[in-house]
């Protein structure tokens, strides 16, 4: 019989809230006891409201979008990170179709002084690699990196590998996790 | 396996991880690490629904 789809977001919900706990863990000492991780609630939609305005944020996109996400892919995974009660960056991404491989789609840190702004990126990295273990997806996505000197870092230094876009689907760096 | 210890093989993973992450960074990537705000676009998050992808 298979899973109903509450029953497939409650089994994932476990997981998430599993992954964000390990990546929280295994932070480096200075990080966890100045960050915590969470998913993208109602806390984190209403502190991303004063990201909006911000003059140096470099996209128009709404994170309320993340809302329905979740609904249509219930095995995705979403991230906020906290430094006390300022939300420094939100992540989104989901499975492959066929469950293989975890997608980092979008991270976003808040614009301007983020005091831990070097370690955003990575801080959702570890988490999407933690859940993707979790879940039994054996590869990590970064998809579409616009980051050239970023892209070079992680293929030589990351053990990532760049995949051409195909297919209407974008380049990505991926990675046995 | 039980569960606990497949969260513990996760975290044990985690740790390790971490390190490579955390501890290693030169220190021109670290700065294009601050310099940047997101990674990836939002274009990523529409449904391709791709049996292929």
């Amino acid at each position: 019989m298979q899973a109903s789809h509450q029953e497939v977001l409650e089994r994932y919900d476990a997981f998430r809230a599993q992954a964000r706990d390990i990546a929280y863990q295994s932070l480096p000492k200075h990080l966890k006891s100045a960050l915590t991780l969470a998913g993208i609630d109602h806390m984190a939609l209403n502190a991303f409201a004063a990201w909006r305005n911000m003059s140096e944020r470099k996209v128009d996109w709404d994170w309320e979008f993340s809302r329905g996400y979740k609904t249509f892919y219930p095995k995705a995974f979403d991230l906020s990170v906290w430094e006390g009660n300022r939300l420094s960056a939100m992540s989104l991404g989901r499975p492959t179709y066929h469950g293989t491989e975890m997608r980092l789609d979008f991270v976003e840190r808040v614009p301007g002084t983020c005091l831990y702004a070097g370690d955003m990126f990575s801080i959702s990295l570890l988490a999407y690699e933690t859940y993707a273990s979790l879940i039994g997806a054996k590869k990590i996505r970064i998809m579409n990196p616009l980051n050239d000197v970023l892209v070079k870092y992680y293929m030589s230094h990351g053990g990532f590998t760049l995949m051409p876009s195909k297919k209407g689907n974008p380049r990505y760096l991926v990675r046995d996790v | 396996m039980s569960e606990k210890s497949e969260y513990e093989k996760a975290l044990e993973k985690a740790k390790k991880r971490a390190k490579e992450l955390f501890e290693k960074v030169p220190e021109d990537i670290r700065k294009e690490l601050e310099k940047e705000t997101i990674l990836g676009t939002p274009d990523n998050l529409k449904d391709r629904n791709d049996e292929k992808e």
